[in-house]
């Protein structure tokens, strides 16, 4: 489903040094999978995650999404295949249009966005359905606008504006960082659910450890640009939190 | 009363440039000074078409595309040669001054006598017939601002102003959403002009020269009141940049009335710019 061949990346800092942020990367994802990828700041984590989304470009090596090799696709081309849930809420949404105007514009993610008057009944029930699925009530908060709710809303609506348009791959990059405990766990709880239904390559980066052992298939353990260990699920349920905070550490 | 008739009637050939301005300023963020020049342009191009002479619908008609390529000049400028937007706009705007005196071939075209969209002066009911009509055409402006708007097309150019970085997520290419924008933008300042010229009955090299603040003025005050409405993304908005547009002109025939001479009356649009834009950001109209 994604693969990526001897990734580098590097960056140079205010003195002149180079500083590998990835250093030859080979690893890939299967379809359906749920990866949860730790490490401390500068391993390389969202790198990885900027690299797939077009964010930022890679030194050398390449990336494929679905056999089509995509590190050379500008950032709004692979959306095309890609969703993403930013870590801050406001960043995936349009404040100043309402619920059901997010919901079109992720609608629409595939196709043109021509001269027609998209928003009608029928879409608005669409919607209605996809978003009760959440069980946050937020499917009768369609007309309101996006800025006027919160942070956890705005992200658990950002989570259905990625199963609305049918993305192959979904990329969240803590997006439980700004959240209180209870939006963050109902968030986790209906992402699980909504990967799980919808079979969506996803990798989700987070510095939550109690996150990182709950939920997903896979977990990615990066150090220094690499990938330092990769459990798979029966040998994940084995870990404890705390077990990944000494490493961490 | 007929200075403010002549005042709302001039008022209704400028909302083509407030709603210009309100797509560039509001709905995508831009300060876009390539307006100073597209409103001349709009007026040069038609005084010299209308001289051809060219039937002055079809001569109207045409001010639309010129001045959507003045626009999509300043946006193409701003996203491909990585121009800052406000001096892509002042870039453009400069080399239009040179360009309409070129259309021009002089300073100043008289359209005494020529054909037009509006009657002459020296109707006695000229007054009436032309509102009626300058009404015709800024409703169909409007409602083919407000049908745009609500698109498909509309929603992604009014997202792209908003959030640039969710906009490119859902697979949008800003840039050329952007130019598109700018286009139509600079489409509706040119009309402007053109109605002006129309209306005035002459074109002149420097009658868009600080014409951008007009629309602002506009723009803000239209954006205040409409703030009152909460669920209204479009209409109310659209509507209220038109209303401003009128009150605005009605405003400057105020000030006339009261024996202020002419040359202050840029120094006033400028505070009037001032007073609406700390009322829209400090809030002091409860919203």
């Amino acid at each position: 489903m994604i693969k990526f061949t001897n990734i580098h990346k590097s960056f140079t800092d205010e003195a002149g040094n180079v500083n590998a942020l990835i250093n030859n990367l080979n690893i890939e994802f299967n379809q359906g999978e749920f990866t949860m990828i730790i490490g401390a700041n500068g391993s390389g984590k969202s790198t990885l995650l900027n690299l797939m989304a077009g964010s930022i470009l890679p030194d050398s090596g390449s990336i494929y999404i679905n056999k089509i090799e995509v590190q050379k696709l500008k950032s709004f081309e692979r959306s095309a295949f890609i969703a993403r849930l930013f870590q801050n809420p406001l960043q995936g949404t349009v404040a100043d249009l309402t619920v059901l105007e997010n919901m079109r514009l992720a609608f629409l993610r595939n196709t043109s966005k021509g001269l027609k008057l998209g928003i009608d009944k029928a879409f608005a029930l669409k919607v209605r359905e996809a978003i009760a699925q959440l069980n946050l009530g937020l499917e009768n908060k369609l007309a309101q606008k996006m800025g006027t709710l919160s942070g956890g809303q705005r992200q658990a609506l950002t989570l259905v504006m990625a199963t609305l348009c049918d993305a192959k791959v979904l990329l969240m990059d803590e997006p439980t960082a700004a959240l209180d405990p209870k939006s963050a766990n109902s968030l986790m709880e209906n992402a699980q659910q909504l990967i799980s239904n919808r079979s969506i390559t996803t990798i989700m980066v987070t510095h939550n450890m109690r996150e990182a052992v709950t939920y997903g298939n896979r977990l990615l353990m990066m150090k220094e640009g690499k990938v330092e260990r990769d459990i798979k699920r029966d040998d994940k349920l084995k870990l404890t939190a705390n077990e990944l905070f000494d490493w961490m550490n | 009363m007929e200075l403010y008739a002549v005042a709302f009637l001039l008022g209704l050939a400028f909302v083509p440039l407030a709603l210009g301005v309100f797509l560039s300023a509001k709905v995508f963020n831009i300060p876009d000074i390539t307006t100073d020049g597209s409103f001349t342009l709009g007026a040069a191009v038609f005084a010299v078409f209308i001289t051809k002479p060219i039937d002055p619908i079809i001569a109207t008609l045409l001010v639309l595309p010129i001045g959507a390529l003045a626009g999509a000049l300043t946006g193409i400028i701003h996203t491909k040669f990585k121009v800052n937007a406000l001096l892509s706009g002042i870039l453009v705007m400069t080399a239009l001054y040179s360009i309409n005196l070129l259309i021009m071939q002089r300073s100043n075209i008289p359209l005494i006598g020529t054909a037009s969209l509006f009657e002459q002066v020296n109707n006695t009911d000229f007054l009436v017939n032309n509102t009626f009509r300058a009404l015709i055409i800024v409703v169909l402006i409007i409602l083919t601002v407000i049908w745009l708007l609500s698109t498909d097309f509309g929603l992604t150019m009014r997202a792209a102003g908003n959030n640039e970085t969710m906009i490119e997520a859902q697979g949008v290419n800003t840039n050329r959403i952007k130019i598109i924008g700018l286009a139509i933008s600079n489409a509706l300042v040119a009309l402007s002009g053109c109605l002006v010229t129309q209306l005035q009955g002459f074109a002149d090299i420097n009658m868009g020269i600080g014409i951008v603040i007009a629309g602002l003025a506009s723009v803000m005050m239209g954006e205040v009141i409409s703030n009152r409405f909460k669920h209204s993304a479009v209409i109310a908005p659209v509507l209220m940049v038109v209303f401003a547009a009128i009150l605005f002109r009605l405003f400057i025939a105020f000030i006339l009335s009261q024996g202020i001479e002419q040359v202050y009356v840029k120094l006033f649009t400028a505070i009037l710019v001032l007073v609406f834009l700390s009322v829209s950001k400090l809030n002091f109209i409860k919203k």
